[in-house]
């Protein structure tokens, strides 16, 4: 049952295609479709005169005198680009679908009787080959002489080009070297300045497959292109296709790299002929695509995401991605994409992350490539988390520590984000006596490696007594800074001091005990004795100064000596 | 053949070491023997010194005394080796030889030496 704009729209259709003239009593179908809708057919006739007064009928009206005063019509002939001039001339006003069957709807009734012609099976419905009237064809047929092009009849470039692409074996063979064609085509054309364009082509291009692609396009820019078994008439149809699956991708590509697409849409002057570029390289071809639809998706390894936000996922989620990312990073192949999304941005923050990584001076060249994947993960999708770490405990305080043994303490560092990060780990002053045990920590949360542990060695002895020392432990990532503060101060050792001079004293008193206690006359003397002086002869002094001369040794030789002893035993031993 | 070479060279070096030990050695003795009397005078007077020092006039024997520099300087040597021990800033051996000081002073005072 149809509704009434479908019935007025049917009416229309056949005002259209019988040029306005409609007995509607040819079209059983539209008197019952009208009566099941309530009209009889006294209310059709008068529905049919309605429509046709709602109709603007003045684009037709063009039409109609266009081909009234068209010279080839007169002749007897009308071609594809006379369709396409009028065509062009009531755009505006009329699509192209519909000035066709229009057209056709004329040329093919009285008074011109035109059919269409040259091909096999004719085409009723379009121009792609020409409609003459009878007398027209036998004139054209006795003017143009036919001619045969791999054992098939043609009578235009067009024909030529077809029959080329039909029997694409056959037509390269002949195709080899210049003596076939171009004879032809002066033939046909008339014309040796098309010969001569022909010419070059056969002369510049050396190989087969692109000389021939050149050729059929040349002559006939009507043609398909030819992809994995289909044709396409459009680069859109044929884009479409071809992103649906990385084998088809991958023969886009290698389509591109050779050269071909180039020359269909330059023979073919397609819009998007704009959009080539000069490499012929995978970016080359990324930017072409991208340039035609940026909604186009990417293949990575195989793999297809339809955005960049797809892509970022899949990293977070796993590994195995990371370093194919890196080497299409390092390609340049996903700048290409994102400059073709506009996100340009995007890759001047990439080039200023990657140097960021390069100047911090601390990754190798595994770890850059995870490090570079991390920032295009952050800089794709600014929600997911850096990776930025946490120091479990968070400051450290070691006051009045006695100066005896070794102090160690474990600073558990902790990733807080997710990802892959490296970390310079240092003190921020240099001490005797403070020191830490690793200098760089790695964290990849996808390998669960999501700790690391810092050792803090602080030896008392080595630091000076009573003064507080005030030291950071910094840890240093691309992303961020942490601090770690340790406060230090270590005590005199006053037991340990007293008791020392207590061993040395004792043993002092005892031995200058010993050493005055030999003879008594070493402290027994008169008062009233004076020294003696250098010049006194040996009988003028005492008797039994050699007794003198031997305790004095004693005292000095024990002093010496035990000085000895202690630089040789007492040190600043760590290991007490 | 070289080993009879390097046993040849070696009670060569051995005998050039003993001759050089034997110089020193004669070198000593006669520095000894010149040395003794100035020694000896000297180190009468050191001990003279220290009795006039250390007069009491019979209150304090004199060992007392000697044992009270024993402890002052046995004091400094163990400060020091407390300081090489647990790196102690050097003031801390300055404490027990200003000790050692003090005591001299607070004789000399008393004493005329």
């Amino acid at each position: 049952m149809k509704t009434l704009e479908e019935l007025e729209e049917d009416i229309r259709e056949l005002l259209i295609l019988n040029n306005r003239d409609v007995n509607i009593h040819n079209y059983p179908d539209l008197i019952s479709n009208a009566r099941e809708l309530g009209f009889d057919t006294g209310a059709l006739a008068v529905l049919v005169s309605e429509v046709y007064g709602k109709t603007d009928w003045r684009a037709y009206d063009r039409i109609y005198e266009q081909l009234n005063a068209s010279e080839t019509v007169a002749r007897g002939a009308f071609f594809d680009k006379d369709a396409k001039q009028i065509i062009e001339s009531v755009k505006n006003d009329l699509p192209a679908q519909k000035v066709i069957p229009y057209i056709i709807s004329i040329i093919s009734k009285e008074p011109y009787n035109f059919e269409p012609r040259d091909l096999t099976p004719p085409d009723w419905s379009s121009f792609r080959n020409f409609w003459m009237h009878d007398e027209a064809w036998q004139r054209y047929q006795q003017q143009v002489e036919p001619v045969y092009w791999c054992d098939v009849k043609a009578t235009t470039l067009e024909q030529i080009g077809e029959i080329s692409f039909r029997k694409k074996e056959e037509a390269m063979e002949y195709l080899e070297n210049k003596l076939y064609l171009p004879p032809l085509v002066t033939l046909l054309t008339r014309n040796v300045s098309r010969t001569k364009s022909f010419e070059r082509i056969f002369e510049e291009e050396k190989d087969l497959e692109k000389r021939y692609l050149t050729i059929i396009y040349r002559l006939n820019n009507n043609l398909p292109f030819r992809f994995h078994g289909k044709t396409y008439n459009t680069v859109a149809e044929l884009l479409n296709d071809g992103c649906d699956s990385h084998e088809l991708f991958l023969q886009m590509e290698a389509l591109y790299g050779k050269g071909h697409m180039h020359i269909w849409l330059k023979e073919v002057n397609a819009e998007q002929e704009k959009f080539l570029t000069e490499q012929n390289d995978k970016n080359g071809f990324l930017t072409f695509l991208y340039k035609v639809n940026n909604q186009y998706p990417y293949y990575l390894n195989g793999k297809r995401y339809n955005s960049p936000v797809q892509l970022t996922e899949a990293a977070k989620n796993t590994g195995v991605v990371w370093p194919e990312i890196f080497s299409a990073i390092n390609a340049g192949h996903l700048q290409t994409w994102f400059a073709g999304l506009n996100n340009q941005h995007w890759n001047d923050q990439l080039v200023h992350g990657i140097s960021t990584i390069t100047s911090s001076g601390f990754y190798s060249e595994e770890e850059h490539k995870l490090a570079t994947v991390q920032t295009l993960i952050n800089l794709v999708d600014p929600a997911s988390p850096i990776p930025s770490v946490k120091a479990v405990p968070e400051s450290l305080s070691f006051l009045n520590t006695e100066a005896s043994k070794p102090v160690e303490q474990v600073i558990q560092l902790r990733l807080a984000g997710s990802g892959f990060v490296k970390v310079k780990v240092q003190l921020d002053e240099e001490f005797e006596g403070v020191s830490i045990d690793k200098e760089f920590i790695k964290f990849y949360s996808l390998v669960d490696n999501n700790t690391g542990e810092i050792k803090l060695r602080i030896q008392p002895m080595m630091l000076v007594k009573d003064r507080i020392y005030n030291v950071n432990i910094v840890v240093t990532s691309i992303y961020e800074q942490v601090h770690i503060p340790v406060t230090i101060s270590v005590t005199f050792p006053k037991r340990a001091y007293i008791l020392e001079m207590m061993k040395f004293s004792a043993i002092g008193a005892l031995f200058f005990m010993l050493i005055i206690s030999i003879a008594p006359v070493l402290y027994n003397y008169p008062d009233d004795v004076n020294y003696f002086s250098q010049d006194t002869s040996i009988s003028d002094l005492p008797p039994g100064f050699l007794g003198f001369l031997f305790t004095f040794l004693l005292l000095i030789s024990g002093l010496w000596y035990s000085y000895r002893f202690i630089k040789q035993k007492y040190k600043t031993n760590v290991n007490d | 053949m070289t080993d009879l070479i390097s046993t040849a060279i070696a009670e060569l070096e051995k005998n050039k070491r003993n001759r050089k030990r034997k110089v020193w050695a004669a070198v000593i003795i006669i520095l000894a023997l010149i040395m003794i009397k100035p020694v000896s005078i000297f180190s009468v007077n050191f001990f003279l010194f220290f009795s006039k020092l250390f007069n009491t006039g019979g209150a304090l024997p004199n060992q007392v005394l000697w044992a009270i520099l024993g402890i002052f300087v046995g004091a400094i040597y163990g400060a020091w080796a407390a300081r090489r021990k647990y790196n102690l800033d050097a003031k801390w051996v300055l404490y027990p030889v200003g000790g050692l000081t003090l005591f001299i002073l607070i004789c000399l005072l008393i004493n005329k030496v």
